[in-house]
């Protein structure tokens, strides 16, 4: 299982970050936290990195034109998912007034408003995300909204290490899922027989994520080190 | 966090017991303080390195717990609870050590014990199910169980039903100044006793006040103290009218004193209470099984002992008052039949004993108690006689069957010839078993190590109890014996989502609670007990026993009480459950109706018996 190419990604990561200065006016104090910490050494087992797992529920797949309707997350500490750490968020409305965010999450727009501005929210995961992993299930729109996000509000690009649990599992399949079948997160967990949960709860998934990822590392790695490098390389989009 | 948060946990712990007492709100806070983790088949749980106490619950998968020499101590499955016994229990030396590894991939959810009694304090008897030892566990699940049905009578506070119309004396009072007071008080009868605090410490009744003093011409110028009971049976007010029916059927007492927790008194219980209110009159069964004029009268009582045996349970009556009633009941109706058996067949021509063995010996019935029984004859008897005694036996037997008392299927009955014997001839069985104890006697001496009078010539009775007790007691190459027969049969530790060993009738798949569970420990008990020489027969008085004579610690006997409460409680709800259903009431429980907590209970148990298994193995040498 020998995916280190030439250029180590988190190398690459690192230089970027070391290039940015972290005090900046203006700039979200999450942010100049994720910028003051170094990245990990492609070598480090992932069990021993801290990881934030998380997932947006958005009012469609255009990063541009759509919006994020809420975000949650949860932290991973030494295989151990933590969710005193868990957080949900509900983003207030702007003036959307389609009904698809209703019609998929269930979310009402009283409910809407009584949540968190765009701006909080993301202040607030970026305070989750210095120092951590990112996973991601399909990190393809999250990686989108948050890029999107930082380029409106003329914010750096991060040096953020994403992992995505469905690009690993298309990176390794089990013998089983050759063929090609359904990648969606609730199909792999039946997988792995993990138990049904709630979809299209953006918490609820992130929770999901984290135990497939906790399974992925035991199916792939069993009792040996799970180095981060190879991770990233088969989250590449 | 928002209440809608952790749909997936809150809604995983909902139904298990014992959060399903727990509201939403209170989950959503269990849910918040847990952590998830998951184990792959063959990997270990790392002990904590924090110093914090964990409950571990397994949302999907499997795991076995070892101890440190290998051997299994259990196997846990889905909605298993596990994680009591790696935390230090204070009032127990060292916290007993496992290992926990998973045997197929486990995706466990894990809660600090503190951070759970923290979010479930306003919850006690949540709190308490959650205790840290098994016994107290067990104990505080015996306790949740009440009847939602209308309770009548018996079941309210027994506060609500005495006779508040109460003489009270002092120890000086002169005995005429005390019969003068009751007289004038209306309604009652009989006086209490109390000291300067109030404390009841005495009682005498027109009964007493005939016995004692009238018939004795004592002094009626003397003191009351004198004269006085002193010996006291008493309930709180608190408790249900049917543990004072409890008593009055265990000691035949009709005046039972309420008092309250600072011990003063309130009230009075009598039978006539009891009756005027409520029309079961259970505790009037014995009475008319004493005055019954034939076997079919016996016969039509039998519904009302099915009535009571429901009563005491829905009212969550210990399941010792439970035994001691129904043992009660059981000789009642032995002791009429041999009544009948006489007046049927003529004066018996020699001195007997009707002796009760096996359970019903050791006060240890229940509803599906099949005979276990004999006849002891003086050594006079002529063969003429013994024919005499086997169609004395045949009726008796055959009453007791139409009582529902099945007939035993191993024979061990007085109508088999073998077990309607002359004193010598039985003096000579015991002799037999207790000097060479091989297997076929094994089993004989199983079920008559345990024998108790009846009916008939106590004197008779004595003199074979004498010799079976100099036989067997402190036998050593008896207890070994007795020792690898208890071994055979083990609790079966290797449970795994179904708690299945054996199957019925109906090749249905069920768990045999009297061989998994309570056979083992009368069996252990029994070994403990003829060891430290101690001649009572009923396996809970064994084990109190055992702790008075320091032959086994304080912890050993709790957990041992703990498991034994525990199993005959679960045998006696399992019966009654299948009364209400109109199936016989066996000891075939069925693990489908179990939940994950009683599964755990049970598992619990059946650890701690395994426990004592090796135990003994260790100190009497199997």
């Amino acid at each position: 299982m020998n995916w280190f190419t030439a250029k180590d990604p988190l190398k690459k990561l690192e230089q970027q970050r070391q290039a940015l200065d972290p005090v900046q006016a203006g700039w979200p104090e999450g942010i100049q936290a994720i910028l003051r910490t170094p990245l990990p050494s492609a070598e480090t087992d992932i069990r021993q990195l801290p990881l934030l797992v998380f997932d947006f529920e958005t009012s469609g797949l255009n990063a541009e034109r759509d919006r994020i309707v809420s975000m949650g997350w949860v932290e991973v500490h030494q295989g151990i998912i933590a969710l005193e750490s868990a957080r949900h968020l509900l983003l207030q409305a702007s003036t959307d007034t389609d009904g698809s965010a209703v019609a998929l999450h269930h979310i009402v727009p009283e409910m809407q408003q009584h949540g968190v501005s765009e701006a909080a929210a993301f202040d607030k995961l970026w305070s989750a995300m210095a120092g951590k992993v990112l996973v991601v299930h399909g990190a393809v729109m999250e990686r989108e909204f948050t890029r999107q996000y930082l380029r409106r509000n003329a914010l750096p690009e991060l040096p953020l290490v994403w992992l995505d649990t469905l690009k690993i599992e298309q990176a390794f399949p089990a013998a089983s899922e050759r063929g090609a079948v359904s990648w969606r997160l609730s199909d792999l967990r039946r997988r792995y027989r993990l138990p049904e949960y709630p979809a299209h709860h953006a918490l609820s998934d992130a929770i999901a994520t984290a135990e497939l990822l906790l399974a992925q590392r035991f199916r792939l790695f069993r009792q040996q080190p799970a180095p981060l490098g190879e991770w990233v390389k088969a989250s590449r989009p | 966090m928002t209440e809608e948060l952790l749909p997936n946990i809150v809604a995983f712990l909902q139904p298990i017991k014992p959060f399903n007492q727990l509201p939403v709100p209170v989950l959503h806070r269990v849910a918040e303080q847990m952590a998830i983790l998951y184990l792959g088949q063959g990997e270990t749980l790392d002990k904590p390195t924090d110093g914090t106490g964990y409950l571990y619950i397994i949302r999907t998968g499997a795991i076995e717990q070892r101890h440190p020499d290998g051997s299994l101590r259990a196997r846990l499955g889905d909605e298993d609870i596990f994680g009591f016994g790696l935390l230090h229990e204070s009032w127990q030396q060292p916290a007993p050590d496992y290992s926990v590894q998973a045997i197929d991939n486990t995706l466990i959810y894990r809660i600090g014990y503190q951070a759970l009694l923290d979010a479930i304090a306003d919850y006690p008897e949540v709190v308490s199910q959650l205790a840290l030892s098994a016994w107290s566990r067990m104990e505080s699940s015996l306790n949740v169980r009440w009847s939602d049905q209308e309770k009548g009578l018996f079941f309210r506070p027994v506060g609500d039903v005495a006779n508040r119309n109460i003489a009270v004396v002092t120890p000086q009072t002169p005995i005429q100044e005390v019969a003068r007071i009751m007289r004038d008080q209306v309604r009652t009868s009989c006086a209490f006793v109390v000291d300067e605090n109030r404390t009841l410490i005495g009682m005498m009744t027109d009964k007493d006040m005939t016995k004692r003093v009238v018939a004795r011409g004592h002094d009626i110028r003397q003191p009351i103290a004198s004269v006085m009971t002193d010996q006291l049976h008493t309930v709180y007010q608190d408790e249900l009218a049917i543990r004072a029916t409890g008593l009055m059927m265990q000691y035949n007492i009709q005046n039972i004193p309420v008092i309250d927790r600072q011990h003063h008194v309130v009230g009075l219980v009598t039978p006539q209470q009891l009756v005027q209110k409520n029309s079961v009159q259970a505790i009037f069964l014995i009475d008319q099984i004493s005055r019954a004029h034939s076997s079919a009268e016996l016969q039509a009582l039998t519904p009302t002992r099915q009535a009571i045996f429901e009563a005491l349970v829905d009212g969550n009556v210990s399941p010792t008052v439970i035994a001691q009633v129904l043992t009660m009941i059981y000789d009642a109706f032995t002791r009429r039949l041999t009544e009948l058996a006489i007046s049927y067949l003529g004066e018996p021509p020699c001195a007997w004993s009707w002796m009760a063995a096996g359970s019903h010996a050791r006060g240890e019935v229940h509803l599906s108690s099949d005979q276990d029984n004999a006849l002891l004859l003086d050594d006079g008897a002529t063969d003429s006689d013994r024919h005499y005694f086997n169609h004395f036996a045949m009726y008796v037997c055959k009453g007791l069957a139409d009582c529902g008392y099945t007939l035993c299927s191993g024979r061990f009955m007085a109508v088999t010839p073998t077990w309607c014997q002359r004193l010598t001839v039985w003096q000579n069985y015991y002799r037999k078993w207790a000097t060479n104890p091989e297997y076929e006697w094994l089993l004989n001496l199983n079920v008559f190590i345990e024998i108790r009078h009846v009916a008939g010539d106590g004197g008779l009775f004595r003199q074979l109890d004498d010799y079976r007790h100099q036989q067997i007691s402190r036998n050593v190459k008896l207890l070994a014996a007795l020792l690898r027969n208890a071994l055979r049969v083990r609790p079966p530790l290797g449970i795994f989502h179904k708690l299945v060993l054996e199957k019925d009738g109906d090749n249905k798949k069920v768990l045999n609670i009297k061989r998994a569970a309570i056979h083992c420990l009368v069996d252990l008990v029994r070994i403990y007990a003829l060891h430290a020489d101690i001649e009572t027969l009923n396996t809970e008085d064994r084990i109190l026993q055992l702790e008075d004579r320091q032959a086994l610690n304080e912890a050993s006997v709790q957990d041992m009480l703990g498991t034994w409460r525990y199993a005959t409680q679960l045998r006696y709800l399992h019966q009654r459950l299948a009364l209400s259903r109109g199936e016989p009431p066996d000891n075939m429980l069925d693990p489908a109706r179990f939940g994950s907590f009683e599964r755990q209970h049970l598992k619990d148990a059946f650890s701690i018996v395994s426990g004592f298994q090796e135990a003994a193995k260790m100190k009497f040498g199997g």
